[in-house]
């Protein structure tokens, strides 16, 4: 038993300190301002005290911590890329996953529960090989399974699919995992708060200026910050900060939605992904199904749910577990997502000199919240992309040098 | 569910469209950009008032549309002629 | 002992019928009418569940689902919500999350572990060594949960219907009922939805000896009965708020999707719970809890009982309870300064008043509330016993939809909660919701909204105001009460005290939204509609801000859980078939979907490869016969057609000549490959062109945009479903046609790659000559309706020459000899023309083609290069579409398609290759899905028929 847990116990009105700051002013300058309280800003924050030493940083939100896209996404964390770029990014990710609860003193909860990609036709069956060779030579644990396997592994899914478009095989990608994401965004604000970074809540940024040396400031609804170095890290958002300096860049933002349902008692201990019938489901542990599909067709700047969401969601979903008619749908909710051309992330220098970007997550980048703040933090340091970033850079669209993960236009989160 | 009146085809849901990816035909010169890899790929995606290409597979028509993209109201859908 | 009372004659239940159910393996009966929670309490059944996490016995709280104390479960269904489903006959009720039932639940020992999971006690540990955690994690996995759900049970799914209305008025109560009487005096088409069986809402039991009010009640009923216009839909709930007022109200039969021009929200309010200790107990009970039990049901849940107030209003519901038959012995009044002739009317009544000036707790006996410790206003400590304590502390509103709709709330600090502030445009709130009590005013607040209403949606109105908001309190500014010992509950689902409250807020976790995820206050089944209110009081007394100044957390659909099966609506799969696929099935197919069709792999006997040799042989050697109806088949008529190509497609159409085809692809603006197909030139502006079958859809779509875009006179249609088509390919196809055919074959008159118009069997055909196998063959396109009659005459004509049907993978195997790409097996979402060989037919120098620009650019840096291979051994070797290709333990590549070349005798096949990785010698190293290396060697395209000489039939016949 945790001796955290005893002193809850036995002292009177414990509590543990703040895990945050929650300073009321802003000062006047800092090294490093990084907008966006989510999960990555605030693991940048924690790698740029922790790798760097640097620690005179701001971190800005224009709501809560953690209440963006670090809050609203379904907690898969996964590296079964297509590319070697892609899956050394995630897999770093992964190893660094493994230990945060350890570094960070928090559980995040991270629990290994294997991740199958279903697929439904021998096109879809193609691809996943794709994916596992790939992940196989790189030493990454994925491979094609085929459906008396799938059954071992989740024996309440219906292979035949009800009918149709029956289960053919899956990529299985054992290390495919979850974690509690709010427990991350916290975990590293904690870090952080305690090597003196500020974290500002509801101090959300109007403007940004520039001078020939590059990003001068930031202004916020608070006053202004003299700063050379801004990190954005708002997905869902970017293109507004971005545009704060006239940067041009591919993103494009589409609604993502998720549910979850009652809690039940555990009966699936997997990562269910179907991209034929786009959806996925795991089950949390507190026993609810959480459930996702793909992102609505159009453009659109708003958290609102809608009801075709969760409809054809669940329309779906009894394809595959016909069981659940009777089970609940008991929250819905809506997020942004940040969209580019090639499914992969926007990272690295821009244009300005000083302004950095952490962008482009496509279905919200929970799985990259450690590693793309340590990328960051090592590439707002040294003024450079880190190696590990270096194909993510802004300007491979105008040079036509895209990411090959569009190769595979397979669905996954 | 989110509905308009439009012309033609009368009051529908918007979710019996699809969108066009490439909004404006592909002109014989590039103007002023960038690079073509810019043109090609850059976007503008802020909340405003958007004119899109949307495409109605049961009557086979496009339209011009109008749209808010922060709330998602329409102001305006015309067939695009042709 | 029965706790049901004589009969009443606006109960619910029907005494004739009983219905007989069984609750932890006990037998129960009830009356048809009950709901689970009434008829077991009607049985003194109190203890009816267990809480989340500390297995706390839980009775009835709300009796209406505001909260999710009464969770049941049978063998196929699971949390079951006692407060509100009825009891079946014959069922067998369990509790959920108990370890070996209800009453002796091993998992209630937890309670001794509670200070050890304190708020967020599981960021807080098993995390280290990192080793246990999996353990741990299963122990908590196996805690976790309610119900279990049962995977036997069957699929059912219900049906969703659409209703559109003018007013939709959410709540049949005394303001929703009034607003609803005032609109049928309008010609508009209103829809009334309440959750309960019958309309009336609080009129029913908070208002039973209210004659104005009963009155009102039946002319109501009256009105709307009579009224042509007004349609009720009762025992549905209004789940959610969407865009353009679209509301869902559930039902028992599924979901109605209404769509309203305006809608009057008369939702109510929740009864809120006090905070203090033990305030959880089976026998603690809101006071709104027992109007409903014993005016619905006839049902008291106690012998003695006791008003806990703390507002106004509660004397008279204590008195009207009393009046009903409930034994209330005392009210505890926690609002010092009550009215003084409030108290008289209640000792008249034999209730005696006292002023509390703290509740201490509430002591259990055998899981049921016994005794009721407070400290009276002179500071005397004082025991009661009873086993009925009913809190009327004061009212959230039912306000979720709204929020969801854009209203903003405010909290008011005459009536000491929270009330609309701002209404989007169309949308109207009214009573207890709109934060008006008083029952007349409730009736006249329903008039103003219908009016406003009807101003709204440009009617005539007669002018009603709205009554003015009471400048007194029905809610308790803080109903909580803290104790040494805890266990004061904010949040019933969750197991949240208030300490787990002032932890999470001393460990930083300040805003409302914060406070929500780090504790799950308002997280669990009911949603927070009775602990939310609570949990901002307290919130906001920490922060030391107006309640106001909290705000409360974004509150998602839905209002209540809603089944998967009634969401899931009833389902409408759709699927074409080829005119042929009676030819198919007669002719023994293995089909695969392919999108929505069903396409024929193989044909007949013997294992995989013996069919697909088999059927690669008939082509080679005789004469095959495959069906491509699902190929995308496009005509285009008008002077612009060919502009509309040139746009389209990258290649020239200048030297396209009448009766001619030609090979055709387009990429989308970034240059990458998207579609590819034929297009033959029949006459001056008439083109037939095909696309694949996957992309037909999108490609008549792109051409439509195309031709508006650039105002073209063209004319496109599209043929896919019209039209069939059947390839006959193989040396011998031209003996087959020329049986059937109106028009002479020989390559001087229809050359290859010719196009032409003719009969077949008498069938109006169009007759492509084609070489996508490698072999002399026909596309002959036909009409859906006589394609069937073709297939059976051609299959007749060649049965002399051995003539089989042949499916896709004999077809990809002949055209991969040919070294014919299949796009998107062969080319993925990045490749460009120049990658697959395919630059020329890309025109740079025409003027304007989508693509063109980025073409430009790729065309002198090109990544990755199409190559073919062929292995050395002369047996098939075990390589897979997909596998990768290793240069100096880099991947370098993939395979994209590889078979078993029976001419070659060899294993050959494409791989898509990185520019910079293209072997010096000429071997490129593949590894398989084993993980053993097989160098192949590179080869040259075609590996059938360099010199095309199988096209023409001269030579053909020469060489056999």
């Amino acid at each position: 038993m945790s001796i955290r847990l005893l002193k809850h116990a036995f002292i009177e009105n414990y509590a543990e300190p703040c895990w945050f700051n929650t300073p009321s002013t802003l000062k006047d300058t800092y090294d490093v301002v990084i907008i966006g309280a989510g999960g990555h800003g605030l693991a940048c924050a924690h790698y740029l005290a922790q790798d760097h030493g640097i620690t005179n940083v701001a971190v800005l939100d224009a709501s809560y911590l953690g209440g963006g896209n670090t809050g609203r996404n379904t907690t898969i964390i996964r590296s079964n890329y297509l590319t070697p770029e892609g899956v050394r990014f995630y897999d770093a990710s992964i190893q660094l996953f493994k230990e945060l609860s350890l570094d960070l003193e928090t559980n995040i909860f991270y629990s290994e529960r294997g991740h199958y990609t279903l697929a439904h036709s021998s096109a879809t069956l193609r691809t996943a090989r794709w994916r596992a060779e790939v992940n196989k030579h790189l030493g990454i644990k994925s491979e094609v399974v085929g459906t008396d396997e799938i059954s071992r592994g989740c024996p309440e899914l219906r292979i035949d699919c009800g009918g149709s478009h029956a289960i053919e095989g899956a990529l299985f990608h054992a290390p495919g995992a979850v974690a509690r994401h709010d427990a991350v965004a916290w975990g590293y604000a904690k870090s952080a708060s305690a090597r003196g970074i500020e974290i500002h809540q509801h101090t959300p940024v109007i403007g940004l200026e520039k001078d020939s040396e590059g990003v001068s400031a930031v202004i916020t609804n608070k006053g202004i910050i003299k700063t050379r170095n801004v990190l954005s890290a708002v997905a869902g958002h970017t293109p507004t900060v971005t545009g704060m300096l006239n940067i041009k860049s591919p993103i494009e933002i589409f609604p993502l939605q998720a549910c979850v349902t009652e809690p039940i008692k555990p009966w699936l201990d997997t990562i269910i992904v179907s991209g034929s019938l786009h959806l996925y489901i795991s089950q949390s542990s507190r026993g609810e199904l959480v459930m996702g599909a793909t992102l609505d067709p159009m453009e659109l700047h708003s958290r609102r749910s809608t009801l075709g969401f969760v409809t054809s969601l669940c329309d779906q979903i009894l394809d595959l577990f016909p069981f659940l008619s009777g089970v609940k749908i008991n929250r819905q909710w809506g997020g942004m997502a940040d969209m580019t051309p090639d499914f992969a992330p926007i990272m690295g220098t821009s244009p300005v000199k000083g302004f950095y970007i952490d962008a482009g997550w496509g279905t919200w980048g929970f799985k990259a919240t450690p590693i793309s703040g340590k990328t960051m933090a090592s590439t707002i340091a040294n003024g450079i992309n880190d190696p590990l970033i270096q194909s993510f850079n802004l300007s491979r669209f105008g040079d036509f040098d895209l990411v090959g993960e569009k190769g595979a236009a397979a669905v996954g989160h | 569910m989110n509905y308009f009146d439009f012309p033609v085809i009368g009051r529908r849901s918007i979710d019996e469209f699809t969108i066009g990816d490439d909004t404006l035909p592909e002109p014989s010169v590039l103007g002023n950009v960038q690079s073509t890899g810019n043109w090609v790929f850059d976007r503008e995606s802020t909340p405003r008032k958007a004119t899109e290409y949307w495409f109605h597979s049961s009557s086979q028509l496009w339209f011009i549309v109008e749209r808010n993209t922060e709330t998602d109201e329409i102001f305006s859908a015309e067939t695009l002629s042709g | 002992m029965a706790r049901r009372l004589p009969t009443n004659p606006n109960e619910w239940i029907d005494r004739k019928q009983s219905i007989e159910f069984s609750f932890e393996g006990t037998k129960f009966s009830g009356f048809a009418g009950d709901t689970i929670s009434s008829a077991l309490l009607a049985s003194n059944q109190k203890l009816l569940g267990r809480s989340f996490k500390y297995h706390r016995p839980r009775g009835v709280l709300s009796a209406a689902n505001h909260d999710a104390n009464v969770l049941l479960e049978t063998s196929d269904k699971v949390n079951i919500r006692g407060d509100v489903e009825a009891p079946l006959n014959g069922h067998e009720y369990y509790a959920v999350n108990t370890i070996g039932g209800l009453k002796y639940d091993a998992g209630r020992f937890l309670k001794f572990l509670s200070a050890l999971l304190p708020v967020g006690f599981y960021y807080k540990a098993f995390y280290r060594p990192r080793f246990l955690f999996p353990i741990w994690e299963k122990l908590i996995r196996r805690m976790t949960g309610l119900g279990r759900v049962n995977t036997k049970n069957k699929m059912w799914r219900q049906d969703r219907k659409q209703h559109f209305c003018d007013v939709l008025i959410v709540g049949g109560g005394p303001s929703g009922l009034a607003a609803a009487e005032t609109l049928s005096r309008s010609e508009l088409q209103v829809l009334l939805v309440d959750e309960n069986i019958f309309l009336g809402g609080t009129l029913g039991y908070q208002h039973p000896y209210s004659e104005s009010g009963s009155a009102f009640h039946k002319n109501a009923l009256a009105t709307i009965q009579n009224s042509k216009s007004i349609k009720c839909l009762t025992e549905h709930f209004a789940a959610g708020f969407y865009y353009k007022k679209t509301i869902p109200l559930v039902g028992p039969d599924g979901i109605a999707e209404v769509h309203a021009k305006s809608i009057i929200f008369a939702s109510g309010a929740y009864e809120q719970p006090i905070v203090f200790r033990n305030n959880d107990l089976p026998g603690v009970m809101l006071l709104s809890a027992a109007e409903r039990l014993l005016h619905r049901y006839s049902v008291v849940g106690f012998d003695v009982g006791i008003v806990l107030g703390a507002n106004s209003g509660s004397y008279e519901r204590a008195i009207n309870l009393k009046l009903a038959g409930a034994n209330i012995v005392a009210i505890v009044d926690l609002d010092i300064e009550a009215i003084s002739d409030e108290k008289e009317a209640a000792e008249k009544h034999g209730i005696e008043v006292i002023y509390a000036k703290k509740i201490i707790e509430a002591v259990s006996e055998k899981n049921e509330l016994s005794h009721f410790k407070i400290l009276t206003k002179d500071g005397v400590a004082r025991t009661m016993k009873c086993d009925g304590l009913l809190m009327a502390a004061g009212w959230a509103p039912a306000s979720n939809l709204l929020v969801q709709a854009g209203a903003t709330l405010d909290y008011s600090d005459e009536l000491k909660q929270i009330i609309p502030a701002k209404m989007p445009v169309g949308l109207f709130a009214a009573g207890q919701l709109n934060g008006i009590h008083e029952l007349n005013q409730k009736i006249q607040d329903g008039r103003g909204a219908a009016a406003e209403a009807l101003m709204f949606l440009n009617k005539p109105s007669e002018e009603i105001s709205r009554p003015e908001r009471e400048n007194r309190a029905y809610s308790h500014p803080y109903p909580i009460q803290t104790h040494d010992k805890g266990k004061e509950f904010v949040d019933f689902d969750e197991d949240i005290q208030i300490t787990d409250l002032n932890v999470a807020w001393r460990e930083g976790f300040k805003s409302v939204e914060l406070m929500k995820r780090y504790t799950t206050i308002g997280m669990g089944p009911s949603q927070g509609k009775v602990s939310n209110m609570n949990g901002v009081r307290i919130l906001a007394e920490l922060n030391k801000k107006p309640v106001g100044v909290i705000g409360t957390t974004t509150p998602r659909p839905f209002t209540y859980p809603v089944a998967i099966g009634a969401l899931a609506g009833r389902r409408l799969r759709r699927y074409w078939r080829s005119p042929l696929h009676d030819c198919h099935i007669k002719a023994n197919g293995h089909f695969e979907e392919a999108g929505l069709w069903l396409r024929s792999m193989t044909y007949g006997t013997g294992d995989f490869n013996q069919r697909v040799e088999r059927e690669y042989a008939t082509v080679r050697h005789a004469v095959g016969i495959i069906d491509v109806s699902t190929l995308g088949k496009i005509e285009l008529f008008g002077s612009d057609s060919v502009k509309l190509l040139e746009y389209a497609y990258t290649c020239s159409f200048e030297k396209l000549t009448k009766g001619m085809t030609r090979y055709i692809f387009m990429t989308d603006s970034s240059g990458v490959l998207v579609d590819d197909g034929v297009a033959a030139y029949l006459s001056e502006g008439h083109f037939y062109i095909t696309a694949t079958s996957s992309h037909a859809h999108a490609v008549v779509k792109q051409l439509r945009l195309f031709a508006a875009q650039l105002d073209l006179n063209v004319t496109i249609i599209d043929r896919t479903r019209q039209v069939g088509a059947i390839n006959l390919a193989g040396p011998l196809s031209n003996k087959v046609l020329e049986k059937l055919a109106d028009q002479p074959l020989d390559s001087k008159t229809f050359p290859y790659l010719g196009v032409r118009d003719m009969t077949v069997n008498g069938i109006q055909s169009r007759v492509m000559r084609v070489g996508f196998v490698g072999e002399l063959g026909y596309e002959i396109h036909a009409p859906a309706n006589s394609l069937k009659n073709l297939w059976e005459a051609l299959y007749r004509a060649g049965k002399e020459f051995n003539i089989r049907p042949f499916g896709v993978e004999a077809q990809r195997l002949l055209r991969l000899e040919k070294g014919h790409l299949i796009f998107g097996q062969d080319t993925d979402g990045m490749t460009t023309p120049y990658e697959v060989n395919l630059g020329w037919g890309v025109k740079l120098s025409k003027e304007r083609f989508l693509g063109r620009h980025s073409l430009k650019e790729l065309k002198v840096s090109v990544a990755r290069k199409m190559v073919a291979f062929r292995c050395q051994a002369h047996d098939r070797v075990e390589i897979e579409e997909c596998n990768l290709i290793i240069h100096e333990n880099d991947i370098a590549g993939r395979i994209t398609s590889v078979s078993y070349s029976p001419y070659c005798k060899a294993t050959v096949g494409l791989a898509m290759l990185d520019a910079d990785s293209l072997p010096a010698d000429d071997i490129i190293m593949i590894k398989t899905t084993s993980g053993e290396m097989i160098p192949a060697q590179v080869a040259t395209l075609p590996f059938y028929d360099p010199k095309n000489l199988r096209q023409d039939e001269t030579t053909l016949e020469s060489s056999s």
